[in-house]
């Protein structure tokens, strides 16, 4: 229905005649101070309330709903892992959010959607109305992809695709493997959070083992054929960590059939791998308040490439990994790149601000060894019905060291500046 | 280094005055620069771009477009941008303080 004929056909009902066309128009216009409600505080949601608070200068009342009250971000969660940085350091507060932007964060979980009465319902029970609605909660897992693998198995094989305590819990693991043992990594098919994070998480555990355990290996059963900057990081293996790393494409193992969590037993068609540590990441999909609002179409939530609007409901907007972004990988730098363009057309809806051409971006940066970094990115437009690449790159293999050095000194910086994007 | 190879360029510049920019679509246009610029100063990785001199900035974005300079993420950036949003960065970029 076109925005005319829906003026028609309220001012129809109420048998009030043109006069009621008023009802239609944007908060901004009637008086009122719109609001925008966020769910999720990852690096969507809170790029998106910081710019929306800080852009509208007050003219949009902004509310973050976040369930942690420190955020630890997924992106350099690897590093954490290989010692290579403090837990601290990529933990971060909502405080700055707070009070140099005046975005009224809520610590607790959204757990229903009312689209017609416009409301997010949170675990307490308390009901939030909004005007526009911003939905990123990243992903949900489903477990049940991997046979034998369970929520209840997650500390025994951590997934640690959400950072925070499960990924000081795989470090532990695997700090504490018996000498010359054995660590299974399984990797999640596509789509998913962060492609080339399962590989980085291997260089990164294989940094730990050369150090500690130089007799250990790392089998990798992957349930895909190709994979993320592979000629990079299989050049690196082979470089920095020989005969240390056996990556098994699904088309040699015929995948995962069963895993069993009391012997720490992962079958496959070639062979039972006993595991001393093992991280199991399975399938995933978008985050569970997605489904409850009614906007995902199968495991994730179709969008409009221009403002992130979901094609569900027009005053709902999704960014980050529980969007269907096309081109755009599911990763940080997309959902806080896809979040200035909905925070843009939020505003110019609700404030009447001028709105420009959206543009997005990222980058992915990994880390394959010390000062070893090596990255892979695009620039993107909104196309009619997808967003697409408009350029991209990639580091190439048999770099200098120099070079890795600068590309890992790069991504420190952007770790700080895109923390400072999303938090400050 | 890059703050000194934007003096060299500056030095070296055509005595053509380069364009003014709308710096308000440089606002906009420099929220893909800050997921990866911090506004303050930082030590190596990626400089900060506060404060940069209008013609300077103009040129160096120009020559990671032409691919003159290297730094595959720059080149990407600067490929897309025309000549009127990168006169836009430099009137937003030029007209911040810079960092301490």
């Amino acid at each position: 229905m076109t925005e005319f004929s829906r003026r028609q056909f309220s001012a129809g009902l109420l048998g009030l005649g043109a006069v009621t066309a008023g009802l239609n128009l944007p908060a901004y216009a009637q008086g009122k101070k719109p609001k925008v409600v966020v769910i999720g505080g990852g690096a969507g949601g809170a790029t998106a309330a910081r710019y929306l608070a800080k852009d509208s200068k007050g003219a949009i009342d902004v509310t973050l709903i976040e369930p942690t009250k420190k955020y630890y971000t997924c992106f350099f969660s690897n590093l954490y892992l290989g010692g290579l940085r403090d837990y601290d350091s990529i933990g971060h507060t909502y405080d700055g959010l707070a009070s140099n932007h005046g975005v009224n964060v809520v610590h607790d979980w959204a757990v229903g959607v009312d689209k017609a009465a416009k409301t997010v319902e949170l675990g307490s029970g308390t009901k939030i109305s909004y005007d526009r609605l911003i939905i990123s909660p990243g992903i949900d897992m489903k477990y049940e992809s991997v046979n034998g693998y369970s929520i209840e198995g997650q500390d025994t094989m951590p997934h640690a695709w959400k950072s925070g305590t499960q990924v000081a819990l795989l470090k532990s693991q695997v700090e504490n493997m018996k000498e010359g043992g054995t660590f299974v990594m399984v990797p999640p098919p596509n789509p998913y959070r962060c492609p080339p994070g399962p590989y980085e998480r291997i260089s990164m555990i294989a940094h730990i083992l050369s150090k500690k355990n130089p007799t250990a290996k790392i089998i990798v059963l992957d349930p895909k054929e190709k994979f993320s900057k592979q000629a990079l990081f299989q050049e690196g293996w082979d470089k920095n960590y020989p005969n240390m790393v056996e990556w098994i494409p699904a088309s040699i193992s015929g995948g995962v059939k069963n895993i069993n969590m009391d012997t720490m037993e992962i079958e496959t068609d070639i062979d039972t791998f006993k595991a001393d540590a093992a991280s199991v990441v399975p399938a995933q999909k978008a985050g569970a308040i997605c489904d409850r609002a009614g906007i995902t179409d199968g495991d994730w939530c179709p969008i409009v490439p221009a403002s992130m609007q979901t094609k569900a409901d027009p005053n709902i907007y999704v960014l980050g990994d529980a969007s269907v972004a096309s081109a755009m990988p599911k990763s940080g730098f997309s959902a806080n790149s896809q979040a200035k363009v909905a925070a843009m057309a939020i505003r110019g809806e609700l404030t009447g601000s001028k709105v420009f051409a959206p543009r997005f971006a990222n980058t992915c940066w990994s880390l394959i060894d010390t000062n070893n970094g090596v990255k892979v990115g695009a620039n993107y437009k909104a196309g009619e019905e997808k967003i697409e690449v408009v350029d991209k790159f990639i580091s190439k293999t048999g770099e200098s060291d120099d070079v890795r050095k600068t590309t890992y000194e790069e991504s420190e910086a952007w770790y700080s500046a895109i923390s400072a994007d999303m938090f400050s | 280094m890059l703050r000194n190879l934007m003096l060299i360029l500056v030095c070296a510049a055509s005595p053509q005055a380069l364009a003014e920019g709308d710096p308000e679509y440089g606002q906009y246009l420099s929220s893909e620069c800050v997921t990866c610029h911090l506004g303050k100063a930082t030590e190596g990785g990626i400089p900060s771009i506060n404060g940069y001199d209008s013609d300077g900035f103009q040129q160096i974005m120009k020559l990671y477009r032409s691919k003159e300079l290297e730094n595959p993420t720059m080149q990407t950036i600067a490929g897309r941008l025309t000549d009127e949003d990168i006169a836009a960065l430099a009137a937003y970029y030029s007209a911040l303080p810079q960092p301490e």
